[in-house]
């Protein structure tokens, strides 16, 4: 192994100091410098390169989360009200609060732990987990997004003493697929070359790994031509028992998987950059599920035995972050000599920072050491042994005989004297101008063909949903399977009937009129979606995933505050806790000419919920001729960010505002009228309003529906409003005659009404009283719905 | 042939580094769908390069390349080739020995991975080869080649196609051939 290198850092002055931090890629800030030379000025020698490396991973953005640990001084300016400043002491203080405040008993852990935990029944946990990796799926679409469901996988293996993951989900957020080549800047992917690689990585890594990929979203908008989003979930089953780690002096310290290379070097300090034309080959990773498969089946039979204490995956930072946080509260001696290196010639801070995938850190008691060799030996899976935890609350790192970093825990992981940060947000009124004579139809056959409603079978069918035998709700549904389904639901143990339902809720454009009602509408949306399927909205558990654009702009932090402040909000209205989360920031492209360009400020919302049977759980095509067709919620005039305002080029407008109280109650009802098997179909309606939810609801099931619009609970009557509002709260519900009257009654007081029935014929017709509104073929919505999204 | 070893502390296992420069024997194993089934790779290849506005291309043939180098004589290649890559029912193999001169009918590109970047294919090739009782010190790297049928293409084009479509230039180097 080459040789560590001292840093001279204790005579620099602030130039020079910027300079060592900007040539190492160690994104380290002036203050970061000045307390790195502080610590190393009072402990009188200079750092070596290792310990600069492991302090720059520590502290960056990535791994430290300083702008959502950072004191806010938010001004938000409201429309018709006097501008008011607040001192906020986090923005993750805001989203533990709601959790704090709501106190579920089902929550086991939240917020300390590589994924939240929750209860499942009297023995096992369910652990869910979502994490971005857009960076380097920007840089390598492949590659990368395989490596961000490789990443979240191994948090799952890496939560309490691992977890045996039964789900994958997937978000992805891109440029418009139609765009032409000569649009595209230098160093910047085509959307098309980026979705295709994108869903190929999670495809091929899921595949392999043989965990089902059940659940999603794709968007598509041109804010996203230069920084692809790419959000990856798991959801793992543990017994209770394995929910809590800890870690001992005198235990080892065990690598297991994949050998250390160059792969990823800089990733994490390099999420705190911007895109650039010039990236360094290093950060890119590659993966290898199918030794990420052994180390799946390895550690399991490992846990079950009993056979260590504590494990975390090695994600960003590498070894640096995964050693580092074990030995967080006693200490620790690493030999970096015994690390299984891909080829010879690492550098000591290369060994102890690399990325290199499929790799997880063991605290093994010394008896039980050779046992779980036995069992690494059995599974083909590669072990070190690369040291021992201590009680002297430093990390002592060698290489061969030379000590190449020595640090006090305490001082690396302390909150240092982080900024206060500005943050402002003004509300933007703007009265939209509807254009006139809107051809309905014209506008619907483009809406249901346009990427963002149109069927992501193309994508679904590419994964496998089925693999583990645990799917009841799969994606696509319905008597051809090509119907939308609104969540997934599995049951994870065979001998149960005991279930989950998995949902997510995204939508950046209402986020561009207000962050704080898009957070509410993503919340409606992903519960929503849970009991759209069953779900018991009274036991959901929620996680937040923030991408965001250059938050050292106040306005873009004050966005993602007002966004931060909605997700408090609307969680304690909906009494639904936040278990994990993720900030992804800087998500912008530096041009040439040094124009900054963010992404859309987009949150996603991930819910999970238990349910007691799976057996009454509810899918959304529509099942018998002449039942009748009901909606529940209230339509208002709330078209801001909607698909149609979109395809019309409409910019402004009232973003849909929810109403918990009423959302909620809706929601209980439901899911007792669901129990109570009243409800035969039911989808909910999100983008492109009531009408797309009818139509996809047709598709599933090959019959056709017949609506009158006067009959839908709304201040509104202009039919394009009605048909198109993005209204939250919605719900399209098949009820059969014979089940009308306990139906109504269940509904009594809160807004529902019959606006239709199920006819024989495939067709959409669509009245206002006696006026025919519209009136399309089925065979022409399913066509246009099916095949607009091309490979 | 100069060996790298190093033997690692914990474990008492020996590293053996291959340096892909030095070849003992270095041969190509190049592995391909059967002419009269659909290939639909390659068509989504076309496809894509169509959507480029480059036409004239009639048809694209896709390759699986292996690179064996080290101490090995064709036999045994052969060996690696039928009995762990080729899917015997859809594909066809050819084994030749590696010559970077090699002269191509049409135009071709080649794409490999650039030295130092992760090849989990051919990492699981190895172990392969080491289940097939195969204890030569031989190593393996995976690319692919694009051969192109139709209208003659220039280099330019050629380098178009590899980096907007085969070829992501963070991690991989393309060899253009055939022209």
């Amino acid at each position: 192994m080459a040789k560590a290198e001292k840093i001279k850092i204790l005579d620099c002055d602030d130039n020079t100091l910027m300079e060592i931090s900007k040539n190492g890629l160690l994104s380290l800030s002036i203050a970061e410098m000045r307390r790195i030379q502080k610590y190393f000025s009072e402990i009188g020698r200079e750092p070596t390169d290792l310990e600069l490396e492991m302090i720059a991973q520590t502290w960056s953005e990535h791994c430290f989360h300083k702008t959502f640990k950072s004191e806010i001084k938010y001004t938000e300016v409201l429309a018709d009200s006097i501008p008011t400043t607040v001192e906020i002491p986090s923005l993750f203080s805001l989203i533990k609060a709601a959790t704090d405040t709501l106190n579920k008993k089902w929550c086991i852990s939240v917020f300390r732990d590589n994924a939240g935990i929750i209860e499942f029944d009297k023995s096992n946990c369910i652990c869910f987990k979502v994490e971005t990796h857009n960076h380097p799926s920007a840089l390598e679409p492949y590659g990368g997004a395989g490596t961000g469901i490789g990443g979240v996988i191994r948090d799952i293996l890496g939560a309490g003493l691992g977890a045996k993951p039964i789900l994958n989900t997937d978000v992805f957020c891109f440029g418009p697929l139609n765009i032409s080549h000569q649009e595209i800047p230098e160093g910047v992917f085509h959307p098309k070359r980026i979705f295709k690689g994108v869903v190929s990585g999670v495809r091929d890594y899921g595949n392999r790994m043989g965990i089902p990929t059940a659940n999603g979203a794709i968007l598509f908008d041109e804010g996203y031509l230069y920084n692809v989003l790419v959000y990856c979930g798991t959801i793992g089953i543990m017994p209770k028992w394995a929910v809590e780690k800890k870690v001992k002096p005198g235990h080892l310290i065990v690598v297991i998987g994949n050998r250390t290379g160059r792969d990823g070097i800089h990733g994490a300090t390099f999420s705190s950059a911007s895109l650039e034309k010039d990236i360094p080959t290093s950060v890119v990773q590659i993966g290898n599920p199918i030794i990420e498969k052994k180390v799946l089946d390895a550690l399991m039979l490992a846990r079950d035995e009993k056979l260590y204490s504590a494990i975390t995956d090695c994600g960003a930072g590498g070894l640096s972050s995964a050693v580092g946080e074990l030995s967080q509260d006693c200490g620790a001696i690493v030999h970096l000599e015994k690390v299984l290196l891909k080829y010879p010639d690492l550098k000591p801070w290369e060994v102890w920072i690399s990325e290199s995938q499929e790799r997880m850190v063991l605290a093994v008691p010394p008896r039980n050491f050779s046992r779980l060799k036995e069992i690494l030996d059995s599974e083909d899976v590669e072990y070190a042994c690369i040291g021992n935890f201590t009680s002297t609350k430093k990390i002592e790192i060698y290489d061969e005989e030379d000590l190449v970093g020595n640090l006090d825990l305490g001082w690396i992981f302390q909150k240092g004297e982080l900024p206060v940060l500005e943050a402002y947000f003004e509300e933007r009124k703007t009265v939209p101008i509807m254009p006139e004579n809107i051809d309905i139809e014209e506008v619907f056959l483009h809406l249901i063909s346009d990427n963002v409603i149109a069927s992501k079978e193309l994508v679904v069918r590419q994964y496998d949903h089925e693999v583990q035998a645990h799917t009841v709700i799969k994606p696509m549904l319905g008597v051809e399977g090509i119907g939308p389904s609104d969540a997934v639901v599995l049951t994870p143990l065979y001998d149960s009937y005991r279930g989950i339902v998995v949902s997510c809720g995204i939508n950046p454009w209402y986020g561009m009129i207000d962050p704080y009602h898009m957070a509410g509408c993503c919340i409606d949306e992903a519960m929503r979606n849970i009991v759209a399927c069953g779900g018991d909205p009274e036991r959901v558990s929620l996680l937040d995933n923030f991408c965001w654009g250059n938050c050292n702009d106040s306005l873009e932090l004050g966005k993602l505050t007002r966004c931060v402040k909605g997700c408090r909000d609307f969680a304690l209205e909906y009494g639904a806790p936040f278990i994990s989360g993720k900030d992804s920031l800087n998500n912008f492209f530096t041009e040439q000419d040094k124009t900054i360009v963010s992404i859309p400020g987009t949150l996603l919302i991930s819910a999970i919920s238990v349910i007691k049977d799976v057996r009454k759980t509810m899918s959304s095509d529509f099942k018998s001729v002449g039942n009748l067709i009901y909606i529940l919620g209230e339509t208002k005039n709330e078209l801001g960010g909607s698909r149609l305002f979109h395809v019309l080029n409409i910019e402004g407008g009232c973003v849909p505002k929810v109403k918990p109280e009423i959302n909620l109650s809706v929601m209980k009802k439901l899911y007792n009228a669901i129990n109570q098997g009243l409800v035969r179909s039911c989808h909910d309606c999100s983008e492109g309003g009531l009408i797309i939810t009818i139509s996809e609801m047709m598709i599933g099931s090959g019959y056709g529906a017949e609506i009158d619009i006067e009959e839908i609970p709304s201040d509104i009557k202009d039919p394009v409003a009605v048909l198109f509002s993005e209204s939250q709260g919605r719900f399209i519900v098949e009820v059969d005659e014979s089940c009308v009257d306990r139906f109504e009654k269940l509904f009594q007081n809160l807004p529902c009404a019959c606006i239709g029935r199920i006819i024989p014929a495939f067709h959409l017709k669509v009245f206002s009283g006696d006026n025919q509104v519209l009136s399309v073929d089925g065979e022409e919505i399913k066509q246009k719905w099916c095949g607009a999204l091309e490979w | 042939m100069m060996l790298l070893k190093k033997q690692d502390r914990s474990t008492g296992r020996f590293i053996i580094f291959l340096p892909p420069d030095i070849f003992m024997s270095a041969y190509i194993i190049e592995i391909t769908l059967k002419k009269n089934l659909f290939d639909a790779f390659g068509n989504e290849i076309l496809h894509s390069i169509r959507e480029l506005g480059i036409d004239g291309i009639e048809k694209i043939y896709v390759y699986d390349v292996y690179k064996v180098y080290g101490d090995v004589d064709i036999s045994t290649v052969r060996k690696i080739g039928r009995e762990l890559l080729l899917d015997s029912v859809s594909q066809t193999m050819k084994v030749y020995r590696f010559d970077s001169k090699r002269k191509c009918k049409n135009p071709c590109v080649e794409v490999w991975y650039l030295p130092g970047v992760s090849d989990p294919v051919a990492l699981t090739a190895m172990k392969g080869i080491r289940d097939l009782g195969i204890k030569n010190q031989l190593n393996i790297n995976c690319g692919k080649r694009y051969e192109f049928i139709g209208k003659k293409l220039n280099r330019k084009t050629l380098e178009t196609i590899s980096t907007k479509i085969l070829a992501n230039t963070l991690i991989h180097q393309f060899i253009i051939k055939g022209i």
